[in-house]
């Protein structure tokens, strides 16, 4: 019974951090963080459920997304000399389409963007899916197979984001953006609430799907075991392809999340896929739900490091220099690795 | 018995894993309303010839057809639709998903009548109607086994495939298990069904193939079969 033990470790850290006035804010940036790792995570564990493996694209994809949605939305692109382009019809063109709504720095024309985006990717995912993976499962291909494909792929989008948009990180909208100041002393931006009411609202949304619908339902099938969905009258091409949709929404909104909380910056889906394999496995692998409960722990964890004060020995320990952040995942995942490999939410192995 | 035409025929078919062929010209019928048991030794084929004929190894030559119709080497997921169903004899359920839930998948095909063909199959099999919400991987091997029936009766077959329906079953659940089996087949569903466990098998069905070595080795009336002293020696331990 070392899952709900760990539970209990994480979350009078994070506890902890919420109560004392010094950490409480990288406690609420870490709810941040993790809303965006949550969405990542659950997808990789979408993919990892139905098409048996580790999806190690998915960062470079969700950075694509962001660049995408960034692309419709200004329709800035590089030139052949590497000079920005614009082209002559974009969402930011449309009437009253860049006044900020609420307290966010953006107008509807990125939630428009998102759109486009999801749907771009749901589109390269199915094409890739059609070119790539479909091929290697006609000739079964084991499941490390499949993740160096996927290793190859996450290069050459990093590459291709390199080509279009050039090495400088970008913003939707530039500028310095004031924070809100919240009951409890909390302050956010606007932009941060959006990140989390969109990552709770997409989060039901694909739990929904999952549990309620046919389609959901046969995704689970297929995830259990393949050959008797195929028994069943279940076409499990057609899931397949279903999956990399879903998966390229859960992509295009994390990604276009994870810009607006970071930056677009094409070297950042790298360095969160770390992250978001940690969140995934801490969960339990293959299950999405597990995936945001793995991505509060990486994300808030990570965050709080790096305020929280904590000596051994007259050693400081902690704070970590932000730099070391993102390896608190990866401690992680190597202790509980250790003590639970099955992930906190895992089923036992047989 | 023998001027209708079947409504599932195997002719001559060979078919293996990878380079190796398990069978070797391997032919059998099954009538409408028939039930047809395929008995022999372990590795003679008798799974192997079940898959085979549901799509899910390729046919190297020989022919399969049902309702007339040539389906060799026609998909899993298409013969469904023309009323051919299997049940494996493991992983024959989907363990996450609850019982409900494996019934609903056992019908994706078709999703008219579904809570009419839900109270049928609750009826034939009661233990699971109370326990709809529960995850099939908790079940017993019982009730497992009901449910994967169950799940394969969804689709209101012509013909249904049973691969070692009693395998790992208390004697009091083949009895069961076998009760049922002949009631479906009562109902009017053709079924083939593959047994390790030979007397129980030709004590319920019409006729009997016995394979061995992946080859047609005898084949006639069941209850003939039962009493054939070939087949009492070599595969019931008589």
């Amino acid at each position: 019974m070392t899952g709900p033990g760990i539970f209990l470790a994480f979350a009078a850290l994070a506890i902890y951090s919420a109560v004392d006035h010094d950490t409480r804010k990288f406690f609420v940036t870490g709810v941040v963080v993790a809303s965006v790792y949550a969405l990542g995570a659950i997808g990789l564990n979408l993919i990892y459920g139905v098409l048996k493996f580790g999806h190690f694209a998915q960062g470079d994809s969700m950075m694509l997304a962001a660049y995408l949605a960034f692309f419709v939305v200004s329709g800035s692109i590089l030139g052949e000399r590497r000079d920005t382009q614009v082209l002559p019809v974009h969402l930011d063109d449309l009437p009253g389409s860049t006044d900020p709504i609420w307290e966010l720095t953006f107008g509807y024309s990125l939630l428009l963007g998102i759109i486009g985006a999801g749907l771009l990717m749901s589109g390269i995912l199915v094409l890739l899916d059609r070119l790539i993976y479909r091929r290697l499962r006609e000739r079964r291909g084991n499941i490390v197979i499949f993740s160096i494909a996927s290793l190859g792929l996450a290069l050459a989008i990093r590459s291709s984001m390199l080509i279009f948009w050039g090495p400088n990180p970008r913003s939707y909208v530039e500028g310095i953006h004031p924070a809100l100041h919240l009951p409890f002393d909390i302050v956010l931006k606007g932009d941060q609430i959006f990140i989390i009411v969109t990552a709770v609202v997409m989060a039901a949304a694909v739990y929904s799907l999952l549990m309620f619908s046919k389609l959901g339902k046969a995704m689970r099938a297929v995830a259990d075991n393949p050959e008797l969905a195929l028994i069943s009258g279940i076409n499990t091409d057609q899931i397949f392809v279903w999956t990399w949709v879903i998966a390229g929404w859960l992509i295009a909104v994390a990604g276009v999340l994870l810009a607006l909380q970071a930056q677009l910056n094409p070297n950042l889906g790298f360095i969160i896929v770390l992250p978001l394999f940690a969140s995934a496995i801490l969960g339990g692998i293959g299950s999405p739900l597990g995936a945001i409960g793995g991505a509060l722990i990486v994300g808030i964890t990570q965050e709080v490091s790096v305020g929280l004060e904590v000596s051994v020995f007259g050693e400081h320990l902690l704070p970590l220099a932000a730099g070391y952040k993102f390896s608190v995942a990866v401690v992680l995942l190597i202790l509980i690795l250790l003590v639970r490999p099955q992930g906190l939410f895992g089923r036992e192995p047989a | 018995m023998s001027a209708k035409t079947p409504i599932l025929e195997a002719k001559g078919v060979t078919a293996g894993y990878g380079e190796i062929d398990i069978l070797h010209g391997v032919s059998t019928a099954v009538y409408p309303g028939e039930m047809v048991a395929i008995i022999g030794p372990n590795g003679a084929g008798k799974s192997t010839l079940l898959r085979t004929m549901f799509g899910l190894l390729p046919i190297r030559s020989g022919t399969v057809h049902l309702k007339g119709q040539d389906v060799t080497d026609e998909r899993p997921d298409q013969l469904v639709h023309l009323g051919l169903s299997y049940v494996p004899q493991v992983a024959n359920v989907f363990p996450s998903l609850t019982i409900l839930e494996n019934l609903e998948m056992g019908a994706f095909v078709r999703q008219d009548r579904l809570n009419d063909r839900l109270d049928r199959i609750f009826a034939l099999f009661p233990d699971l109607s109370g326990r709809r919400g529960e995850q099939a991987g908790r079940l017993s091997g019982g009730q497992r086994q009901m449910l994967a029936l169950g799940r394969a009766l969804m689709l209101d077959p012509d013909v249904l495939l049973l691969d070692e329906p009693s395998a790992s079953l208390s004697p009091k659940m083949v009895e069961m298990i076998f009760e049922r089996i002949n009631a479906i087949n009562q109902e009017g569903t053709a079924i083939l069904l593959v047994e390790q466990n030979a007397k129980e098998a030709l004590s319920v069905c019409d006729r009997a193939y016995v394979l061995a070595m992946g080859q047609n080795r005898l084949e006639g009336d069941a209850k003939a079969m039962l009493e054939n002293e070939e087949v009492g020696k070599l595969y019931m331990g008589a």
